[in-house]
């Protein structure tokens, strides 16, 4: 029998924002664990707000609570005055919903979005008074599962996760439930190892402690060697085929404190085919697959009806593209008329288009526009194979101009392969071109526009992952260079933190031996590393000085085309021919078109997976799986 | 138009919200309950929801009200079942009756609460130790509160407990905390806070407990008269 943690409010109301610790939010889902077969605790390494606005683990949460015989429950990472309530009094990590050690449950899984909330991780494991190390945890201890798409290179955790789910897990999540439920009801058989192997046969699932990794003499990644006769050589993604019909929570839990995106969301489609060569979502989630405007009004309707949400986000990799998307904003306006609720566009595409659309989304310009570029010349953003153009750009821009909008904030990349100076005068150049644009459109001098750009970090499963990563000096030289170039007071420069983005390379690239790094780190008192307030650059370089692992060797390192990497046997179905294909076509600045209008350019994912592209409108001109709406 | 007085209760999950937090979280509940509210007109309208009192983080309270105004005269009855139905934990609708559309604001007549304080107990504390203390404060004549305000200039402004604090204090003790219950009357300056009376109750009057390790809750909220009597929010403004 598990107790209940039980925090005395007086002690709660001291730390920050207590209502992050307390759950009894609308729509979260309670129930007594000694009715259901199977516990679930839903781990998001971050804090409250963040990890609230997370769909993905939301849609989980909600598919495995619909089964009588499962209880899934929240997880978050407590904020460190939390952290040290805890500590000091005692209290073990515990879930929102029934205040549960995370230890007592049957599993626990994590979510991995961004690799600079990894040192989290063993965080939360250490509070929950687990073992940190896989293979330090006995079969008294929950099974510790993550996904999301670092799992996609999940050796630097290979140590911490007894088991990695590759890919969209609606469909796998209810096998997996069954095969837990099966195994605890035979008697366990085999202990933990032995429910490991039984899920390592079953498609998507990761089991790092079943492969040895080999490495060279000079010490670089040779192979990772299966140990087990379950253990596959490749493991490929699972993939929902028909994303009109699965599963969409309905009844969000509406938090009762303010969080990043407070708003109800909805999903047109699953993927991008773009093929922009830096992104790392548009090589995973591929193919695109569309639901229908009719399905998504009724989505949308039950949804606003069980949050009370006054707003409705569409939400996709670039909603903008979505085929119906005039279709779909009419009748959402037309479904809510005199309700009070408001359609949102998280992102916009580079184009009139969509200014026409936020146009009719957003009645009232209070908020200004974001494009991404990404690129400063034609030529980088044809390397990029970001298929924008100056024109684009600026047509959009007038769009905005004359429809009220004096706000305009550009997006870009540095850092990018073949990039030079002249690339990133060109950032500046945009800037001015813009602001000019507005000047003369409006003939008024209050415009406004926002430059804000990030360092690239090269990401594993992409065109651009030989690409090594250039020196901090460099890119803080670069940052200045652009800043010199911009000097009227109505265009505000924002850059990115290069020592950040550094670290998230090493991890983004690591192998197994990026581990040792993490715990040296996390020993070290490293958490919270993606909050600016929070990060500590020497920490970490101490951390990787104990480890003896150069940080470069991962972030820096320009990787032959034939090395083994290792992250080739996780596959997102894309063949790493056509990455090679792509890396040498971004070299010649050749752009390759959108697989979902034209011809399938050959990624391999819809043959390798059997699932093909659902485009609402595009007609079936080319043989593609595609309806009109 | 009609406009319909409630009577709610904020406490468990939701008595660590502030003030915009739990308004939101009623507002939610509205829109789930399907109610017709009506809307302040402009590009940005808001709900016509107003409160009779801004509870802070922490405090909890068993009784608050809130004025909503309707498009359509719905049965009180089935405003409450459908907001109840809708209600996340800590929140509930406990009484509720249309009043006079041209009836005061809620804040501008609710001017005297009353709040039960716990906190825990440093040191050993008899019940006679404890009346010995209120004793004290509660026949002291003035009980002057220094107010450090850390917005702007270090100000220090001093507040004057008992023009707010205008009924004796009683309390016992149980299980190693100590309870108060204190009325706080609000004049034209303001009010004290209730965990400001208990800073005071520490300092100035030995009272041992912590000056920040207190919870309050609201046990109730009225319209205090000139003559000392208290009337409920929901008295003398019924609907013509
Ligand atoms: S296989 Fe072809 S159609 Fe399918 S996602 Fe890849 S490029 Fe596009």
């Amino acid at each position: 029998m598990s107790h209940p943690v039980e925090i005395d409010p007086i002690l709660l109301s001291k730390v920050s924002k207590p209502a992050r610790y307390v759950g009894g939010e609308w729509n979260s889902v309670v129930k007594d664990h000694d009715r259901v077969k199977l516990t679930v605790a839903y781990c998001f390494p971050d804090v409250y707000e963040v990890a609230m606005s997370h769909l993905g683990l939301r849609i989980l949460y909600a598919l495995l609570n619909e089964r009588p015989d499962v209880a899934a429950e929240r997880v978050y990472a407590p904020w460190p005055d939390m952290e040290d309530l805890m500590r000091t009094k005692g209290y073990p990590l515990f879930s929102l919903e029934t205040k549960t050690p995370v230890r007592d449950f049957d599993m626990v899984g994590f979510t991995l979005q961004y690799e600079m909330s990894f040192t989290n991780i063993l965080n939360m494991l250490d509070l929950a008074g687990m073992p940190i190390f896989s293979k330090d945890r006995g079969d008294d201890m929950p099974l510790v599962a993550a996904g999301g798409p670092c799992a996609y290179n999940a050796e630097p955790l290979a140590d911490y996760i007894d088991i990695f789910f590759l890919g969209e897990s609606e469909e796998s999540t209810q096998l997996l439930a069954d095969t837990i439920i099966a195994w605890k009801e035979g008697g366990k058989p085999g202990g933990k190892k032995g429910l490991l192997k039984e899920l390592a046969k079953q498609p998507g699932n990761y089991v790092p402690s079943f492969y040895d990794a080999e490495y060279d003499e000079e010490g670089n990644f040779k192979a990772l060697v299966p140990t087990e006769p379950e253990a596959k050589a490749e493991i490929e993604k699972c993939v929902v085929a028909d994303v009109e019909h699965v599963f969409f929570p309905t009844k969000p839990i509406v938090p009762n404190i303010d969080i990043v995106h407070n708003r109800a969301v909805l999903e047109l489609f699953r993927g991008c085919s773009r093929g922009c060569r830096f992104c790392q979502a548009g090589m995973l989630y591929r193919p695109i697959r569309e639901k229908t405007p009719e399905q998504l009004v009724k989505l949308a309707k039950d949804i606003v009806a069980n949050s009370g949400y006054d707003e409705i986000s569409l939400m996709s990799l670039s909603s903008a593209d979505y085929s119906c998307l005039p279709e779909l904003v009419d009748q959402l306006l037309e479904a809510f008329k005199g309700q009070k609720v408001s359609v949102s566009l998280p992102s916009l595409r580079v184009d009139s288009f969509s200014v026409d659309i936020a146009k009719k989304v957003q009645q009232v310009r209070k908020s200004g526009l974001t494009f991404a570029p990404e690129a400063g010349t034609q030529r980088l953003r044809d390397v990029i194979n970001k298929g924008v153009t100056e024109e684009d750009l600026l047509s959009a821009c007038e769009n905005a101009f004359q429809n009220g909008w004096s706000t305009v904030k550009l997006y870009f990349m540095m850092g990018l392969p073949t990039e030079t100076d002249e690339d990133l005068a060109g950032i500046a150049d945009l800037a001015y071109k813009v602001l000019n644009l507005y000047r003369s459109v409006t003939h008024k001098n209050n415009g406004k526009v926002t430059v804000s750009v990030s360092s690239f970090v090269p990401k594993s499963h992409t065109s651009f992952q030989w690409f090594g990563q250039l020196p901090i000096e460099e890119i803080e030289r670069k940052q200045q260079y652009i800043k010199g170039l911009i000097r009227d007071k109505h265009i505000s420069y924002h850059y990115h933190d290069a020592k950040t983005g550094r670290l998230e390379a090493t991890f983004a690239r690591g192998d197994r031996r990026m581990g040792k790094v993490l715990y040296e780190a996390w020993k070290l008192g490293c958490k919270f590393d993606g909050w600016t307030e929070m990060f500590d650059y020497d920490r970490w370089m101490k951390a990787f000085e104990l480890a003896g692992i150069d940080p470069d060797y991962y972030a820096a390192r320009n990787r032959s085309l034939d090395e083994a990497l290792p992250w080739d046997h996780l596959t997102s179905g894309a063949a790493k021919n056509y990455l090679k294909q792509e890396w040498r076509r971004a070299e010649r600045a050749e752009l390759t078109h959108d697989c979902r209008r034209l011809s399938c350019t050959g990624c391999g994912v819809c043959p390798n997976l059997g699932v093909s592209i659902i485009d609402r409108k595009a007609g079936d001109a080319h043989g593609k799986n595609t309806f009109s709406c | 138009m009609a406009r319909i007085r409630l009577a709610v209760k904020k406490d468990g999950a939701l008595q660590f919200l502030s003030h915009l937090d739990f308004a939101r979280a009623v507002r939610y509940v509205i829109i789930r309950a399907n109610l017709p509210i009506c809307y302040s007109e402009g590009f940005n309208p808001h709900m016509k929801l107003s409160f009779a009192s801004a509870l802070g983080v922490g405090v909890s309270a068993d009784i608050e009200y809130l004025d909503m105004e309707l498009a359509e005269k719905i049965p009180v009855s089935d405003v409450m079942e459908r907001m109840n139905e809708m209600s996340p934990q800590g929140f509930a609708v406990l009484d509720g009756r249309y009043v006079d559309p041209k009836a005061p604001k809620l804040m501008a007549i609710a001017n005297y609460a009353v709040y039960t304080l716990r906190g825990p107990l440093k040191e050993d504390l008899s019940q006679d130790g404890l009346n010995a203390i209120l004793q004290r404060f509660n026949e002291a004549p003035s009980v002057p509160y220094e107010k450090v305000s850390h917005k702007g200039k270090h100000r220090v402004r001093t507040i004057e407990v008992k023009n707010h604090v205008i009924d004796a204090i009683h309390g016992h003790v149980k299980d190693g905390d100590v309870y108060l219950t204190a009325g706080i009357y609000q004049t034209s300056e303001g009010a004290i806070k209730p965990i400001q009376v208990w800073e005071v109750l520490e300092k100035d009057f030995g009272l041992p407990v912590h000056a920040d390790m207190m919870l309050a809750r609201r046990t109730g909220i009225f319209v205090r008269k000139d003559d000392g009597k208290t009337a409920s929010l929901f008295e003398g403004y019924d609907e013509r």
